[in-house]
């Protein structure tokens, strides 16, 4: 038996051991050392699963395999550490000894080892490659996830063109901000949303060797829709694989926000200086103007009081109604003051109304008419059916008023003052012509600048206010004032208020 | 002594061998050399036989091939298994994934072995995330999974207790 098996293996590195029914080595090749946990050949006589502890646990298998319930029973690629880092390989293979057919179950066991290093070193080589490579694949995979996911979930927008502005690449906040498809945009080139030249790519010094090209440039941009947007734009250079193609990367920042408040900032303190401005041009005024009303009060105060003791009557009349015209005098310029300053601080309300034109225009002619000396008249004309308009009645009452009032004071007795109502195309027209002084040439430019009056006014009371009252309601009517004026022939004034800026009338 | 079969099971590069090299030699390599077929590792270990005394038990701690795509376990190695350590990389989900294909595996071969789920690489993750994986998979639908460990075969952490653990029980 022996020598035949020993025949048989010696060529094919087999080795080969005969254990009985409880596992103990009845006979074994020369050569198992090799497989052997210790190196060693096993004593006969000594339990197999001390040298192949591989057996430790598969009793019931081995039995079945005596009992030839199964016919065989298989380990393949058992490692046995040789020399440091140099495993050998083996497999094994367990068979009943069938050498006595008719005892039942066999009496033993034939273990058969067979080398099997190089078909273990092989698939170890390639396993490993493989396995390697999996590896790598899926940590770039992972990589490339995880730079996405920062690209994704920045809050600025990216865009990536190509040397001549193309786009290859944006993020979802580069959709949002310009109101494009991440489609749209990859057909699109960077000159559609960057109005600025400068930023694009072939204005940028490139291949300079430096990869950021500008930092926080302030560019006007256009969102698909129109609008514009300002944003803040740094950009920098990618090195590619090949070095004459050279790839772009913007990284925008809507400042338009940013942008607007400045401008809102910038106007409150414009505003500021403004209203600052006229409180010292009031202050100053109130010194200047109300000295000589208040003067004249107190001077006829005082002669009234001397008349008074001396001749009682007539002369008490003039004295005492000097002091109501400079009383008035001072309310109207405190009025005016008033207003103006209102007006000027934004806070003069425009509250609109339906309104007869014609109806309200004739009650002002008439009130005015009331007090008019006997030589003086207003001519008023209105030259249309339907005069209706919309329009805000406080703020119209001080147009008409300070013009026909200015008409009246600024023209000699005995000539007439003409009011004429127009309705034009869109819009009602107001004419007021009088034939008196007029204004000069030079003071023309500035007779909508409160406190200035006409170098000719002479002593003609005035505040210097009314013009600039006029021009403040008028605008808020949304309309526009003009004159002609010539010294010595008259003045004829202008306002033309649209009709259209109504909100329909609530109900 | 008694000695007791127990295997190493799961994906290829998670930290099988470095495991046992941590328990059985407390060495670790950053080297990955994977494993072919089968190498039996042995370490005793002291086991509370019953109350009163410790009795050593020697662990033959089977290193097997991990699986790949292409290849899975082969069951044969399993046979009379006591039980197994089934070991994910907490930095790969697909081999968290692959998990319970282990454990139904094993379980098919030994329908009373018993588990231990290693959640391996454990340094290499933040607490949070850590604590979210365990969380997230708590085998409560295996009776045999007898115990889940995020463990390191770089640190060590966890590595002697869930040997050790899974000695206590199989004894
Ligand atoms: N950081 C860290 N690395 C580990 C840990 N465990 C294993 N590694 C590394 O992961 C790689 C694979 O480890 P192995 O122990 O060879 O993995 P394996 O499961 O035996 O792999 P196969 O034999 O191919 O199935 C090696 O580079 C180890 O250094 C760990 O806990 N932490
Ligand atoms: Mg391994």
């Amino acid at each position: 038996m022996k020598g035949l098996w020993q025949k048989l293996m010696a060529p094919r590195r087999l080795e080969y051991l005969e254990v009985d029914a409880n596992f103990l080595i009845k006979e074994a090749s020369i050569g198992v050392y090799r497989f052997a946990d210790s190196g060693e050949n096993p004593d006969i006589g000594t339990d197999v699963r001390r040298e192949f502890p591989e057996l430790i646990g598969v009793e019931y298998i081995l039995r079945a395999v005596l009992e030839e319930k199964q016919p065989n029973f298989q380990l393949k690629g058992i490692a046995r550490l040789r020399e440091p880092h140099s495993l050998l390989y083996f497999d094994l293979y367990c068979i009943a000894d069938d050498s006595q057919p008719d005892v039942h179950p066999q009496t033993g066991l034939i273990i058969l080892l067979e080398d099997a290093t190089e078909r273990m070193a092989m698939e170890q080589e390639l396993g490993q490659v493989a396995k390697e490579a999996t590896l790598l694949s899926h940590a770039l995979v992972a990589a490339n996830d995880y730079i996405d996911k920062i690209i994704t979930s920045m809050a600025d927008a990216l865009i990536v063109t190509d040397s001549t502005g193309k786009i290859k690449t944006t993020n979802a906040a580069a959709q949002k901000l310009f109101g494009y498809t991440a489609v749209e945009l990859r057909v699109s080139n960077i000159s559609h949303i960057i109005e600025d030249h400068q930023l694009w790519p072939v204005q940028m010094a490139m291949g300079s060797g430096c990869t950021e090209l500008v930092r926080d440039v302030e560019a006007v941009c256009q969102m698909k829709s129109g609008a514009r947007l300002f944003v803040s734009f740094s950009c920098a250079a990618i090195q590619s694989d090949s070095e004459a193609i050279q790839d772009l990367v913007y990284i925008g920042r809507d400042i338009t926000e940013r942008k607007r408040s400045e401008e809102k900032l910038r106007l409150a303190m414009e505003k500021e200086r403004e209203l600052m401005d006229l409180k010292n041009r009031f202050v100053s005024m109130t010194s200047h103007e109300f000295r000589t009303p208040l003067s004249t009060i107190i001077s006829s105060a005082d002669l009234l009081e001397f008349y008074c003791e001396k001749y009682k009557d007539e002369k008490l009349i003039t004295h005492i109604s000097r002091i109501q015209n400079s009383v008035n005098q001072m309310t109207q310029l405190l009025d005016d003051v008033l207003i103006l300053g209102k007006a000027e601080a934004g806070k003069l309300e425009f509250k609109p109304d339906w309104l007869d034109v014609e109806d309200f225009c004739r009650d002002l002619v008439a009130e005015f008419e009331i007090n008019l000396a006997g030589d003086r008249q207003i001519d008023f004309v209105a030259e249309s059916q339907n005069t209706i308009a919309y329009m805000d009645r406080k703020l119209l009452r001080h147009i008409l008023s300070n013009l026909v009032a200015n008409a009246l004071k600024y023209s000699p007795a005995g000539t007439p003052v003409l009011f004429n109502l127009i309705y034009g195309a869109g819009e009602v027209i107001f004419l007021v012509q009088d034939w008196g002084i007029g204004i000069p040439l030079s003071d023309q430019p500035r007779i909508f600048d409160s406190f200035h009056r006409g170098t000719n006014a002479g002593n003609i009371p005035g505040t210097g206010l009314g013009m600039a009252i006029v021009k403040q309601c008028v605008e808020l009517h949304g309309g526009r004032i003009s004159f002609v004026s010539e010294v010595g022939v008259g003045t004829q004034f202008r306002v033309v208020i649209p009709f259209k800026v109504q909100p329909l009338p609530e109900i | 002594m008694i000695s007791k079969k127990i295997c190493m099971v799961g994906d290829f590069s998670v930290g099988k061998t470095s495991l046992i090299r941590r328990f059985v030699e407390r060495q670790f390599s950053d080297q990955y050399l994977s494993t072919v077929g089968v190498k039996i590792s042995r370490k005793t270990v002291a086991v509370e036989a019953n109350k009163a005394e410790k009795t050593d038990v020697q662990l033959l701690i089977w290193d097997l091939e991990g699986s790949t795509k292409f290849k899975g376990i082969a069951p044969s190695y399993l046979q009379g298994s006591k039980g197994i350590l089934v070991v994910a990389d907490v930095t790969r989900p697909d081999t968290i994934e692959h998990l319970e294909d282990h454990i139904q595996l094993f379980l098919s071969v030994n329908p009373e072995g018993l588990i231990m789920v290693a959640f391996n690489k454990s340094d290499l993750i933040e607490e949070a995330k850590l604590a979210k994986i365990l969380a997230q998979y708590q085998f409560t639908n295996q009776p045999k999974v007898l115990g889940i460990y995020a463990t390191s075969a770089k640190t060590g952490q966890d590595v002697d207790n869930i040997f050790q653990s899974l000695a206590e029980k199989i004894i």
